[in-house]
């Protein structure tokens, strides 16, 4: 059951790399993030893509490790596009 | 100049999505649909329940075909597997009598070794044929079809990525709005999200009919062809009749001995020359579903006396790539669980590919000088659009109905079957073209939702296997069956709800964006 | 339609069928004759090279089909495809006339 991890992982990675971002920092957190911050969502989040890469292949494998890896950049991918957009039509509402 | 780029590869883009986009659209449903073609068959041959072992039916099998076909030159025999309840058999007449088709020289056996009881059915198969060998059109055309859309849709991959560099830098820019910008942002999404999906999925399908798309690579190494496959995959010599009848010695200790050698894979495939004589031979190939690579590996035996013959595997850095590419495409190595993420992408290709055929007439809409009468080429977009995105869908449902509701008894039953997925469709394209655009789509999706609705109802009403009974027994592939049939009518449904819903807006009027809930 | 097409880097109808025209028979000749190249050359026996240059075919096929639609002198673009149909072909002749076929 290695693939909970990996999937956790890669969200988290994701959810990081856009909350790193200034233009959407407005959106999830109602205000712009400081240098540091940011920066600091950055490493985490190539951090957290990393760790995920490593138990994919550990846990299962290098052919077909790599290849549920990518799979799961795409879950991770839909998951942090669907809270972002969660956040802006939240945000959108309260103004 | 940067920006005369983006121009271009945005032109290529549409035209190359454009052209064949229809096919592709069909190529991606019937492939999505194939990674379940054993549970469609499955549910399309309720009579069938085996129980026995692989080995048993495989030996039940081969004292069937002692009876039936003793003097084929060669016998195939697919037993069954985690998937599957039946055994194929298929045999190669020592002489071929001009008039024989397929069904002459093929065969489907329960466990037992007794010709199944089940109806005639192409099952899922047929689905998974049809995504490359279409239909009604001799099968070479076909697959030369198939490898140019398939080449088209790489162009436009490619294309796309370079028009929309900006999207990949921050996808996070994607919305899922309302409006506007729907059919865009469902087209960004389903496209950008799985795009290595799509991009390996569109690599690996050219792959699959590599030599006859490029034969070249062979033909600058190798005078002849078949020197290469021999190099490739090397077999043993086909040895003639000898004439000496010899009994053909057990086939269960040798599959389980090949199951053995391969650390506990199942044997997909039985080959058996010459059966019968003293010359015979038996090849058992590793089956697909057990690992990555397509190819699978080889164990032979001395048909006569049982004797191990040798092993082979196909060998070489390229070979094997290239049998990971088709394994990749095909899915046939992937768990119930992977199996669900494949569908689940060929779902996001095929919104990728709808959503990109609607997109285009929405964009044009707003342009059009008299809304009331686009000229020829928008009014066929539209049409088709209309006949493929809900016909199509349209006729595989019919085809499931047709398989409870044609007699059993019926001659050419699993033609008909499939004529009658062809006439539904012809029958949505019809009325595509004759009603106006906005009602065509509204019916057509409403067509196609009350199909797949009627589907676990006929099921009901025809077998015994209907959603109730099943869910009692916890007969799960029946019920994760109807259960699907049951979402693709909601969501046929929810789409030609939205459509009817949707006020076009003045300045410029757009399409609803009801089926990018349908599609996304 | 009509008013859709690109005209800054495309062209008119002339340019569009002269850039069709090499992105589909003049590509697959390339592409054939690249093949070709690659199976003869690369360092493998030759039925692993025979089948990596047709895996690789279809990347060779799909990158010169976007170069013939993004290359900005039609002219140019046929110039330089002819020139290496030439010569990747030429190469793959003569190493068959001069090593021979398996």
């Amino acid at each position: 059951m290695i693939h909970f991890p990996i999937l956790i992982w890669v969200i988290t990675g994701f959810a990081a790399l856009c909350a790193s971002r200034d233009r959407h920092q407005r959106d999830l957190f109602g205000r712009p993030l400081t240098q540091r911050q940011s920066h600091a969502l950055r490493i985490a989040a190539w951090i957290s893509i990393a760790l995920s890469f490593l138990l994919a292949i550990v846990g299962v494998g290098w052919v077909l490790g790599v290849i549920i890896w990518i799979g799961y950049l795409s879950v991770g991918a839909l998951v942090s596009v669907t809270m972002l957009n969660r956040a802006t039509a939240r945000r959108q509402k309260r103004k | 100049m940067k920006e005369s780029l983006r121009q271009s590869m945005a032109s290529l883009h549409t035209w190359t999505g454009l052209l064949l986009g229809w096919l592709l659209f069909m190529m991606f449903v019937s492939g999505t649909a194939a990674y379940f073609q054993e549970e469609i068959t499955q549910w399309m041959q309720p009579e069938a329940a085996g129980q026995a072992s692989p080995e048993q039916a495989t030996q039940a099998a081969v004292a069937w075909l002692e009876k039936e076909a003793p003097d084929a030159s060669t016998w195939f025999i697919t037993p069954p597997g985690k998937r599957s309840a039946t055994t194929q058999v298929f045999w190669v007449p020592a002489e071929r009598k001009p008039g024989m088709r397929r069904g002459d020289t093929s065969a489907v056996l329960d466990s037992s070794g007794k010709l199944t009881d089940i109806r005639d059915t192409r099952g899922g198969f047929f689905l998974y044929r049809l995504h490359f060998d279409l239909h009604y059109l001799p099968v070479i055309w076909a697959r030369y079809l198939v490898g140019v859309a398939a080449m088209f849709m790489l162009i436009a991959i490619l294309s796309g990525i370079i028009t929309h560099k900006k999207i990949f830098i921050d996808f996070f820019l994607l919305r899922f709005g309302k409006g506007q910008r729907s059919w865009l942002d469902s087209h960004n999404v389903s496209a950008v999200l799985a795009l290595p999906f799509h991009l390996m999925i569109t690599y690996t399908g050219l792959v699959t009919l590599a030599t006859l798309y490029m034969p070249f690579g062979i033909a600058a190494n190798y005078a002849n062809p078949d020197k290469f496959f021999e190099a490739v995959f090397p077999d043993r010599e086909a040895m003639e009749r000898s004439g000496q009848p010899a009994p053909l010695a057990s086939i269960d200790p040798m599959m389980r001995a090949a199951s053995a050698d391969w650390g506990g894979k199942a044997v997909g495939f039985i080959r058996i020359v010459n059966p019968g004589d003293r010359n015979a031979s038996v090849t058992l190939t590793r089956a697909p579903s057990e690992a990555i690579g397509s190819r699978g590996e080889t164990l032979a035996f001395d048909g006569a006396t049982g004797k191990r013959l040798g092993a082979s595997s196909p060998k070489g850095g390229a070979t094997a790539t290239e049998s990971v590419m088709i394994g990749l495409h095909s899915g046939r190595f992937a768990n119930m669980a992977l199996r669900w993420l494949y569908f689940l992408s060929g779902l996001f290709g095929t919104a990728m590919v709808g959503t990109g055929l609607i997109l285009w007439t929405a964009k044009r809409r707003q342009r059009l000088p008299d809304p009331a009468r686009p000229y020829l080429g928008f009014r066929i977009v539209e049409r088709l659009n209309i006949a493929v995105i809900s016909g199509f869908p349209a006729g595989i449902a019919s085809y499931f109905l047709a398989n409870r509701l044609l007699p059993l008894t019926m001659a050419s039953r699993a033609e008909w079957e499939v004529h009658t997925l062809f006439l539904t469709w012809g029958a949505v394209l019809l009325w595509a073209v004759l009603r106006p655009a906005r009602r065509g789509w509204v019916e057509g999706l409403a067509i196609a939702a009350l199909m797949y609705a009627a589907v676990p109802v006929v099921n009901a009403a025809t077998t015994a296997r209907g959603l109730i009974p099943s869910i009692a027994r916890g007969d799960w592939l029946f019920i994760t069956f109807d259960l699907t049939m049951l979402v693709l009518a909601a969501l046929f449904a929810f789409a030609a709800l939205r459509v009817l819903r949707h006020v076009p807006k003045a300045a410029g009027s757009r399409r609803a964006s009801g089926s990018a809930a349908v599609m996304a | 339609m009509a008013g859709h097409t690109d005209t800054k880097r495309i062209g008119n109808a002339w340019g569009i069928a002269a850039r069709v025209l090499a992105a589909v028979p003049l590509n697959y000749a390339l592409t054939t004759a690249i093949t070709a190249c690659l199976a003869r050359f690369l360092p493998m026996d030759p039925a692993q090279a025979s089948t990596a240059s047709t895996l690789a075919s279809f990347a060779v096929f799909a990158c010169l089909a976007l170069i013939c639609f993004s290359v900005r002198s039609v002219p140019r673009l046929w110039g330089g495809i002819v020139a290496a149909i030439l010569a990747f072909g030429g190469l793959a002749w003569v190493s068959i006339i001069a090593g021979g076929r398996l």
